[in-house]
């Protein structure tokens, strides 16, 4: 997935987003700002990974641009078409430029449809293809993300995870997407599984020009695929850019501790560096703080952190962008 | 000196539709006090099975085990013990803890109680002692309000401070031996690092021995001082960590190591071991790696045996001395 096209207009364009969730807890009502004003640009047939810890929204931005939470405030465009306030055909439509694959490929494919019948399904409904067409359309699919075309008369129990994981791509490829957002899907994989899957996904983007956002919590695995990388925390952006910039200079101090805390895979390396793990845990998303989202947890926070949110600024070129007050000077 | 845990010969059988299957076959490890141990290998390799067995914790009426096992925890031997001694020994001496920390931690009552509880009835300690001891234990494990938190139920708490929880309760009677099956593997990298960083400390401050299960080989990097690799219900390969990261002699371990992804790495294609972990019940005769193995030859069709190929190193490869594998480096 390393061969990026040349600079187009965006395919996606996120701006502003918010989504946020009334909930009780403890009887009492609260408002979960799962995502607090996000702006996000994909380009056509580049990977873009979304990183952050459990919670930080990365799964309610992903079911937001798919149309599944709705946006309290903001847009989304797709091919310069809004699509945040689509519904009924047209959003139906919208599925065809659009999917997604779950973590649990099993909650997302029908257990008493044969995994065939899932795929033709999207397939008679976009294009209209029956009968010979259909099937010569399905065995191709399976063909596609490397499936026997004579399973696809199986169920989805009879298949191993990575199996269903290939089945459910190929579900999201039937309809010739531009974009197919990626959730945690390859997480629950042994690493061979998962590997066989990330370059399964490599080849798709080099054939058939897909685009991905691929939200993971796994930076090893953004190193490998990612050609782009956005860090959030509790519902924001806080770093965005190329992958090695982000990656091995990185600009935001929570980025920095995400990085530090991946485990070093060389018993030498990993008994030399000493690793300073960050303290504290994610503030309640209820009640973000009103100054850095971040400050009450980092290690350069000064007072003006936690009074005064940073804006967007710009880090060595206007492709790698940092929302820290004290990115210059760390 | 005794190992403070030492296992030999561990074959599992489990009665399933397709009758009586045998999971794990003749698995042997050992950890010494102050060491920890990795084990790992795909999903559905053996790892939990070997360490519930040494736990005493499967059950009796759907599982046996072979005759001629041993499990030893300081040298005493612990098969043929009733479950009920089996029972005083676990939480006392040795304790494990899971991936999930609810299958531990009873959600209907406090942290407080459960982690009081082994203190009391191992321990005869008096309830308010053991209320002190536990409020001891959750601030050494990092609970930051240890004096409120022992009145919270679980489910009031982060999945990374349930974890603690569960670590502290095992902790509690101070166990020789602590077994951690993949502990961190549902968390965040930050939390990992702050659980990893919290086992280690307990290693080198109570000096437990601590057997860790994990299919993450950063996390074995960073851990471990021994690593034994499973595969299809066997132990393939064993050695120090150093010694299996730059010279695996087990092709399934170099199919490992070429798979990991790493951050910073040159980006070739990652590697990855073709095909998965066949059921017990489909296990191949010979060498069970073999159909996945790059390196499989006619010498194969032999079951291979785990011997010494250098100090402290083993492997169950029956090409092992024909081949040249690679490390990480
Ligand atoms: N349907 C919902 N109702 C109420 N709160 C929700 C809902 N969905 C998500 N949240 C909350 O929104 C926040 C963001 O959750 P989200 O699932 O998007 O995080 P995430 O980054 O995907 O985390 P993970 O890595 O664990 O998947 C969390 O605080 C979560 O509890
Ligand atoms: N109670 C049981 N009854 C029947 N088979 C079982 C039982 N428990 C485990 N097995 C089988 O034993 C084999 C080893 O399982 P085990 O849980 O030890 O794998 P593992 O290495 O811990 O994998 P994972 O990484 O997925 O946790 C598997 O094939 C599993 O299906
Ligand atoms: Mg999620
Ligand atoms: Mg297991």
């Amino acid at each position: 997935m390393k061969t990026s096209g040349p600079d187009l207009a965006p395919l996606l364009r996120v701006e502003g987003a918010q989504v946020h969730f009334r909930t009780t807890r403890f009887g009492r009502r609260r408002t979960v700002q799962a995502v607090r004003g996000v702006n996000l640009e994909i380009v056509s047939q580049e990977t873009v990974a979304l990183v952050g810890e459990s919670g930080s929204g990365k799964t309610t931005l992903a079911r937001a641009i798919m149309g599944l939470d709705p946006l309290h405030a903001g847009s989304i465009m797709l091919d310069q078409h809004r699509i945040d306030n689509l519904k009924g055909a047209a959003l139906r439509s919208l599925r065809s430029k659009l999917q997604m694959v779950f973590q649990d490929p099993y909650s997302s494919l029908n257990p008493s449809l044969s995994v065939g019948a899932s795929v033709a399904e999207p397939i008679r409904n976009f294009f209209g293809y029956s009968g010979k067409k259909l099937d010569g359309a399905v065995e191709e699919l399976f063909e596609r993300v490397g499936l026997l075309a004579e399973h696809r008369h199986r169920y989805p129990h009879e298949f191993s995870g990575g199996q269903r994981q290939r089945i459910a791509i190929a579900r999201a490829l039937a309809v010739q997407p531009q974009l197919v957002i990626c959730d945690e899907a390859v997480s629950a994989l042994d690493v061979s599984t998962q590997n066989q899957i990330l370059s399964l996904l490599g080849d798709l983007q080099r054939d058939l020009g897909v685009a991905f956002l691929f939200v993971t919590h796994d930076l090893s695995v953004v190193w490998h695929i990612a050609h782009k990388v956005a860090v959030m925390y509790l519902g924001e952006l806080v770093e965005f850019g190329p992958v090695d910039d982000v990656l091995l200079n990185p600009s935001h101090p929570y980025t920095q501790s995400l990085i530090a805390a991946v485990p070093v895979p060389d018993p030498q390396l990993a008994r030399q560096q000493h690793r300073a793990t960050i303290a504290g845990e994610v503030p309640d998303p209820a009640n973000p703080p009103s100054g850095c989202s971040f400050a009450s947890r980092c290690p350069h926070s000064i007072s003006r952190c936690s009074q005064e949110s940073p804006d967007w600024d710009f880090v060595q070129t206007p492709n790698w962008r940092v929302r820290c007050h004290l990115h210059n000077e760390l | 000196m005794n190992a403070a845990l030492e296992v030999a010969n561990l074959s599992v059988s489990f009665l399933t539709d397709k009758g009586w299957v045998q999971a794990t076959q003749d698995v042997s490890f050992s950890v010494d006090a102050g060491k920890i141990l990795g084990i790992v290998g795909e999903s559905g390799s053996g790892k939990t099975v070997s360490c519930l067995a040494a736990m005493g914790l499967l059950e009796r009426e759907s599982s046996r085990l072979a005759a001629g096992g041993s499990i030893r925890l300081g040298g005493h031997e612990l098969l043929g013990l009733s479950s009920r001694e089996f029972q005083k020994v676990r939480g006392d001496q040795i304790a494990m803890i899971f991936q999930e920390p609810m299958t531990s931690l009873n959600p209907a009552f406090t942290i407080g109680n459960q982690v009081a509880e082994g203190l009391r009835r191992h321990r005869g300690l008096t309830r308010k002692k053991a209320q002190q001891r536990t409020i001891e234990l959750l601030e050494m494990v990092g609970i930051s309000d240890p004096k409120a938190t022992v009145y919270y139920y679980p489910h009031a708490l982060s999945g990374g401070m349930r974890q603690r929880a569960m670590i502290a309760m095992a902790l509690a009677c101070e166990p020789q031996v602590l077994v951690a099956d993949e502990p961190t593997t549902a968390l965040d990298v930050t939390v990992q690092a702050q659980i990893l960083d919290l086992i280690r400390s307990m290693r080198d401050e109570l000096g437990i021995a601590v057997v860790l299960i994990t299919h993450d080989l950063g996390v074995i990097a960073e851990m471990c001082d021994e690593v034994a690799v499973m595969y299809a219900g066997q132990v393939v390969e064993q050695a120090s960590v150093d010694e299996l990261f730059e010279h695996p002699s087990h092709p399934y371990t170099e199919g490992l190591l070429a798979s990991m992804p790493r951050l910073g790495s040159n980006r070739q294609a990652l590697g990855v071991v073709p095909g998965r972990v066949p059921a017990p019940w489909a296990f191949p005769e010979g060498c069970r790696f073999a159909p996945r193995c790059p390196y499989r030859g006619e010498i194969c069709s032999n079951p291979p045996e785990l011997q010494p190929i250098a100090d402290g190193h083993t492997s169950a490869c029956n090409r092992v001395a024909e081949l040249h594998l690679e490390g990480i480096r």
